[in-house]
């Protein structure tokens, strides 16, 4: 396992210069959301967040040295050992906020672990069965059957949110498979019904509560709505160019739910205005387009494979989290990666972030 | 490998870039709409932070002439609720109710209502509002608004009167100054956070929104010594209630009022509220013969009498149409300080009709009966005078000497004050000084209500009304060691309000009197109603009130008495045994019944000592009149001897060998014939019994209490014997 000098020479200081800006305005910002008196205040909340940093850069480092190559060997063990975890987490875990899934008296959250662990195993799959070369619905079946596993068992922890995240991520590789639309037209009626079932039998009532109210949110504006509404003011009051660091009364009387997680974003926007969020979202997307060049310049297909895994992980939870703060999407608890406090999260983006590294690292070695 | 998994990926992941670019553009997309194209937030935003909650204004203080507080406002803790903002009002209600010990239900009631902004308890305790602030409940809050409390208690209360929980002032002070105490309600601005918890509130200067402040002219040592005394006397006299009114003659100054019973204003709640009227201000009454003074007044002034003129009050009674006027005994002739001195109603309506209707009630009129003092007090009386047009004869007789109108506590003691001010009659003051609000103490004006007399006059009838405090007059309790007083005494009855007649068992006893006399620095009326302990006059029971009272008043103004007041000098005289007239009049009264049940005709009539000049039975209705007397003054000289007839029926005891100068009469009544014999014998009291003497004692006359001495040791008693033969 010893790495390559070559490896050292190609480090990828882009990346790290990117995820660098990231987490950095996730600080400056997460600062400002905890100076409002949200759990013992802004000192506490930033030195726990950079000492998650710290820890998240060590696993990231740990992640980028082992070579890739062996993880396509050990994937079916590293799935395993992920699915063992969420099934632990139904026998052993916590419930909080509705959902039992966390391990270690809240501390670690295994769907988070899941996420990566799928995508190795679907980049394992899709390596030795080139997306391109897949013409019909039904060679989707063994990928579908490898991500219904872990999104089953998150299911049935009742955490909807992380559920539909990992089942994104898996569909971050449909683009690249050859299936003709008309097939494309039969999922989609599939789809809805499969919707409609879990609308009926599988949402519980403050879930089917959510949805309606981000259909309406005038529905009920005192309930679950008033997340959302609060959100929605609060990017409102930032305007173009927010009203400063500290300055936004929506984030500092606490008027925005859960500010220093899910709807950290609505702080930005609100104390940084567009500008903040356009400049966030533009890293954002640099960082993604970086991930997705790394795929298309890794020197093997389980390298190309696992960067476009490993973006979906980001870009989900990132996207559905921004949606959600801007009103486009319900009010499902998801952080937004590198920038929300929050350790599994962030130990999450950090092996993704860490494996990235390891892929692009290794572009040029053979 | 290589190769084909690039070479084919390529265009794919153009397409994963696609769909990330196109899903983030729609986000910034977004972004950028809710920043811009979204004016309401900011509007929606500052609406759920900005609030207004309204808050009473701070009353101003009312303190006494010594600024020692009476009337406070601090700040006292209301549990409020935001009801948006509550997050789970049943158990919010429960926990709520648990610490304000309220029904969970009504609160939750509350907390779901529509408005913005409710309060759920008012003027809670501080532990309950430290308990509500630990619990930490969203949209629950604690907000401090202005609670009044008087740190004196029951003191004064019914003047300082109370306001109610919205600050309103209700009584007395508080509700005469109310506009100028009360502030207009705050109306705060104030910033919230998502819990509704109160971030700040503009900063008001507290003096800004406060009211104004007060200064009475009561004297809270004063006031205190005064309620203490009245009280003492309340019970010692078993008497309903009293008031003493003490007034600064010169300015009209109200130094202190005492009124019983009192009520504390803390918790005015647990009082009906008439129970918290002032009586001096609103309870109007007969003033009895503390009028005669205002008649000789009047008569001095329009110089149809002159201090040495001689009054004949014959007999002791005189008749007008419609009604015979007695006195309790008959005086002969007397000067006008007689008529004082002795309370002589003959006199009186000799003076009356010598003076005229018309020009008695113009002087009623300015002493300022008949109409308030102008004081402003809330629901102050105006007493009752008729216009002496409307005047039969006997109306007048009676206005003579206090009877057939109504006077309040302070109408008469300003009344009683001019006569200590060279005439002139003041407003009463009450408030000593206002402060507006960040302003300095200004003094309020002293107002002359006009002159009642000429200074000569008032001197002059000073001078007649100290020997009512003389060792010989009605008011000798009242008298002070080393300092001269000027007062009168009255007994009024009290007009039965159902049967429209008068009470012959119910008085108030009245005492009006200055001190110094030569100079007067205080005016004090002493009223006590329905006293029903041994004495019951104004002599007896309000005299020496008044000389408690004085005394402490005095000292306060550097006028020093010896420590007690000089001790009731008890002579037997004339004087002395009128005192206690209208007990014996009851007495007799029951004793006459008690005779014509058995037989209708035997008059009863008692057996004297040959030089023993006594009083007649006061229902004698036919008497032959006796010569008038024509002894020269003083009236202490004994009167003729009137006539009177043994009644065969009257048996008389044995006197026992030991005689004191004089004695208090006992009370006999319940006692058998042989008891009553004894404790007479202790006492050196004939007894003469009406009637067989079978049965216990139900009438006796003296009156139990009353002082007799010399020739006079004599009681009567009856029995009850018709009723055992029954």
């Amino acid at each position: 396992m010893l790495v390559d000098r070559r490896s050292i020479q190609n480090f990828d200081w882009v990346l790290l210069g990117l995820v660098s800006v990231l987490l950095l305005l996730g600080v400056i910002n997460l600062a400002s959301a905890a100076a409002a008196g949200v759990e013992g205040g802004m000192a506490d909340i930033v030195r726990r967040q950079a000492s998650l940093i710290g820890f998240g850069a060590v696993v990231a480092t740990v992640a980028a040295f082992i070579d890739y190559r062996h993880m396509e060997r050990f994937a079916p063990f590293i799935f395993g050992a992920a699915l063992f975890l969420l099934a632990l987490t139904l026998v052993v875990g916590t419930v909080t906020r509705g959902a039992q899934a966390w391990l270690f008296k809240g501390s670690l959250q295994p769907s988070e672990i899941a996420k990566i662990a799928l995508v190795i195993a679907l980049a394992k799959y899709f390596h030795q069965r080139p997306p391109q070369t897949i013409t019909q619905l039904r060679d989707l079946l063994t990928p579908l059957l490898i991500t219904a596993l872990p999104v089953g068992l998150i299911i049935l922890q009742r955490d909807m949110g992380v559920a539909l995240l990992t089942l994104l991520v898996a569909l971050t590789y449909l683009p690249l498979v050859h299936i003709p639309l008309r097939a494309w037209a039969g999922v989609a009626v599939v789809g809805l019904a499969g919707l409609a079932a879990l609308w009926s039998f599988g949402l519980k009532a403050y879930q089917q509560s959510r949805i309606l109210d981000f259909l309406d949110p005038s529905r009920d504006p005192l309930a679950s709505g008033y997340q959302a509404m609060q959100s929605r003011i609060a990017v409102g009051s930032g305007g173009l160019l927010g009203t400063g660091w500290q300055e936004g009364t929506q984030t500092q009387l606490r008027f925005l739910p859960t500010q220093h997680t899910d709807f950290v974003f609505s702080v930005l926007a609100e104390e940084w205005g567009f500008l903040g969020s356009t400049v966030v979202l533009l890293v954002f997307v640099a960082l993604l387009l970086w991930g997705l060049w790394i795929a298309r310049n890794s020197k093997d297909g389980f390298g190309a494979m696992l960067a476009v895994g490993l973006v979906g992980t980001l870009f989900w939870p990132a996207a559905i989290n921004v949606a959600m703060v801007l009103g486009l999407a319900p009010v499902i608890g998801v952080p937004l990666p590198l920038f929300s406090y929050g350790g599994s999260a962030l130990l999450s983006a950090s092996i993704a972030i860490g494996l990235l590294f390891n892929v692009s690292m290794r572009r040029y070695v053979f | 490998m290589r190769s084909q998994a690039t070479g084919s990926a390529a265009t794919r992941v153009t397409a994963i870039r696609l769909v990330l670019l196109l899903v983030l553009g729609v986000l910034a997309a977004r972004a950028g709409q809710l920043s811009t194209v979204n004016p309401d937030a900011v509007d929606q935003g500052n609406r759920q932070i900005h609030t207004r909650i309204k808050i009473p204004g701070a009353r101003g203080l009312i303190v006494d002439r010594a600024h020692r507080a009476l009337a406070i406002s601090v700040d006292a803790p209301s549990v409020y609720a935001f009801p948006q903002l509550v997050k789970n009002p049943p158990k919010a209600a429960q926990a709520l109710g648990e610490i304000l010990s309220i029904d969970p239900a009504s609160l939750e009631k509350r907390i779901a209502s529509r408005s913005r902004f409710t309060y759920l308890g008012r003027w809670v305790e501080p532990e309950q509002a430290e308990a509500i602030r630990a619990l930490d409940l969203p949209g629950i809050g604690i907000e401090y608004e202005p609670r009044r409390t008087y740190p004196t208690g029951s003191m004064a209360g019914p003047i300082v009167g109370f306001a109610d929980i919205d600050g309103k002032g209700v009584r007395g002070v508080e509700q005469m100054m109310d506009r100028w105490l009360s502030a207009e309600p705050r109306t705060v601005a104030v910033e919230r956070d998502a819990r509704g918890r109160v971030l700040s509130s503009d900063s008001v200067d507290p003096r800004k929104t406060a009211g104004g402040d007060i200064a009475l002219t009561i004297d809270a040592g004063l006031q205190a010594h005064a309620e203490a005394l009245l009280a003492e006397a309340v019970v010692e006299s078993q008497a309903l209630g009293g008031v003493v009114v003490c007034i600064e003659p010169a300015t009209g100054d109200i130094l202190s009022l005492a009124e019983a019973p009192g009520f504390d204003p803390n918790h005015f709640r647990n009082v009906p509220y008439p129970e918290t009227r002032s009586r001096a201000f609103v309870d109007a009454m007969e003033p009895g013969s503390t009028f005669k003074a205002f008649l000789v007044a009047a008569a001095l002034e329009a110089e149809v009498i002159q201090p040495d003129t001689a009054i004949d009050t014959g007999e002791g009674w005189v008749r007008v149409p419609g009604k015979t006027i007695r006195d309790h005994h008959p005086y002969g002739v007397i000067d006008p300080a007689g008529v004082l001195r002795f309370s002589s109603n003959v006199g009186a309506v000799w003076i009356a009709q010598r003076l005229g209707a018309s020009a008695q009630h113009a002087s009623l009129l300015r002493f300022g009966f008949s109409r308030n003092t102008g004081s402003g007090f809330p629901q102050e009386s105006n007493g009752i005078l008729r216009d002496w047009r409307a005047w039969k004869p006997v109306d007048q007789a009676t206005v003579a000497f206090g009877q057939g109108l109504n006077v309040t506590p302070i109408q008469l003691a300003m009344a009683v004050a001019a006569l200590g001010n060279d005439g002139v009659r003041m407003q009463p003051r009450l408030v000593a000084a206002q402060r507006a609000p960040r302003g300095d103490w200004e003094i309020q004006p002293i107002r002359e209500a006009g002159r009642a007399i000429r200074p000569e006059t008032s001197r002059t009838l000073l001078k007649m009304m100290e020997s009512v405090v003389s060792s010989e007059g009605t008011g000798r309790h009242a008298a002070l060691a080393g300092v001269r007083v000027a007062g009168k005494t009255g007994t009024a009855q009290v007009l039965d309000q159902k049967t429209g007649a008068y009470s012959q068992n119910r008085y108030i006893a009245w005492f009006a009197g200055l001190a110094p006399a030569e100079n007067p620095r205080i005016a004090i009326v002493v009223a006590l109603d329905q006293p029903m302990g041994k004495h019951h006059t104004g002599g007896a029971v309000a005299a020496p009130l008044f000389a408690k009272v004085a005394t402490a008043q005095l000292a306060h103004q550097g006028i020093v008495t010896k420590p007690e007041p000089i001790p009731a000098i008890k002579v037997p005289t004339w004087v002395a045994v009128q005192e206690k007239i209208d007990a014996r009049k009851q007495a007799e009264k029951e004793a006459n019944l008690a005779r014509s049940r058995r037989t209708a005709n035997q008059p009863l009539q008692l057996a004297r000592g040959e030089s023993a000049p006594r009083a007649l039975p006061a229902r004698r209705r036919v008497q032959a009149p006796t010569p008038a007397r024509t002894a020269s003054l003083p009236a202490v000289a004994a009167p003729p001897p009137t006539r009177r007839r043994l009644d065969p029926t009257v048996n008389t005891s044995a006197t026992s060998p030991v005689q004191f100068a004089t004695v208090l009469v006992p009370d006999f009544r319940g006692q058998n014939l042989k008891d009553a014999r004894k404790i007479a014998g202790q006492e050196s009291l004939q007894v003469h019994i009406h009637g067989s003497g079978n049965g216990r004692v139900v009438g006796q006359a003296p009156a139990a209490g009353t002082i007799v001495g010399g020739d006079d040791r004599v009681v009567i008693l009856s029995f009850s014997i018709h009723q055992e033969e029954g």
